[in-house]
């Protein structure tokens, strides 16, 4: 009799220590599991964090640039009022390199919206224009009209900025 | 001439411009507009020659950094003049806004209304007049 309530509860024991393996075993993988979704929740997290410092950067270098465009585009427009023609062929030089530099930057959503194309040839035209005036100081040249194009690339940067300015406060598409 | 490789693509900007789906803008030089693709721009101009005694329509193509990359100049004797200088025309009314003065203008003027700022003026009687 004694023989069979051992037996009885030596089975029970050992099925309490089955399940209680079992209980463990699933708990133990759940929780790798679950270490494993945080990790790499961490990873996704600070991925996301580096690419928004990196376009943090990139939207601060574009604002610097381009707000130094827009100061050459006001020193062209006084040497042009004041008839310094081949100071400003330099400085047309000048900031179309630089708006060559800024349109490479130019690859995310937002910024595609942004022109710089027209500007550039714009630009090309005017280098042209100044040039024949350089070369020929007789060459007629239209200081109203060239101030109204310089006038029209400066909004289309200002209008840049502004876009940056506002995506940056919206905590819209970085 | 229009060379072989432009044909077709001026034909197409020919037909668009006439749509009026194609946003010409002026730029510094006179009678030069200029249309921005998505990796180029194109500019027309037109002139008169005075080595050759004609008209002259010019093509200039410009990549994406804005430098020249190619152009090409229809002359008033060629096959091509009369779409290139028609192109030209639309361009330049298209850049100036001129279709759009002419439809207000008319608008206006097929209003009963008088036309002009303040009032019109009238011819006084010759009793009317002040007699020195």
């Amino acid at each position: 009799m004694d023989v069979e309530v051992c037996k009885g509860l030596s089975r029970f024991w050992m099925d309490m220590l089955t399940i209680a393996g079992v209980v463990f075993t699933v708990g133990g993988f759940s929780f790798t599991i679950w270490q494993i979704i945080k990790t790499r929740r961490a990873s996704v997290a600070a991925r996301e964090a580096a690419i928004d410092a990196r376009n943090q950067i990139k939207k601060n270098v574009i604002l610097s640039d381009v707000s130094s465009c827009i100061k050459i585009i006001e020193e062209i427009q006084t040497q042009i009022r004041n008839g310094r023609f081949e100071a400003a062929l330099i400085r047309v030089s000048d900031l179309k390199s630089n708006l060559t530099q800024l349109s490479s930057l130019q690859n995310s959503q937002e910024d595609s919206e942004v022109n710089l194309q027209e500007s550039l040839a714009q630009l090309s035209i005017l280098r042209e224009y100044l040039e024949n005036k350089v070369n020929k100081p007789n060459y007629p040249i239209r200081i109203v009209k060239v101030n109204l194009v310089l006038s029209g690339i400066m909004d289309i940067l200002n209008g840049w900025i502004g876009r940056i300015k506002y995506l940056t406060e919206k905590g819209g598409p970085k | 001439m229009i060379p072989d490789i432009y044909s077709e693509m001026v034909s197409k900007l020919y037909l668009k411009t006439k749509e009026g789906k194609v946003n010409w803008k002026s730029t510094v030089r006179d009678n030069a507009f200029i249309i921005s693709f998505k990796d180029f721009s194109l500019s027309i101009d037109s002139y008169y020659d005075q080595n050759e005694e004609e008209s002259n329509t010019r093509f200039e193509i410009y990549n994406s950094e804005g430098d020249k990359i190619d152009f090409f100049v229809v002359r008033s004797s060629e096959d091509d003049w009369n779409m290139a200088s028609e192109l030209h025309g639309m361009a330049r009314r298209k850049a100036l806004r001129i279709d759009e003065a002419i439809l207000s203008m008319s608008k206006e003027l097929d209003s009963s209304g008088a036309i002009g700022n303040g009032k019109v003026p009238s011819h006084k009687k010759n009793d009317e007049e002040v007699p020195f």
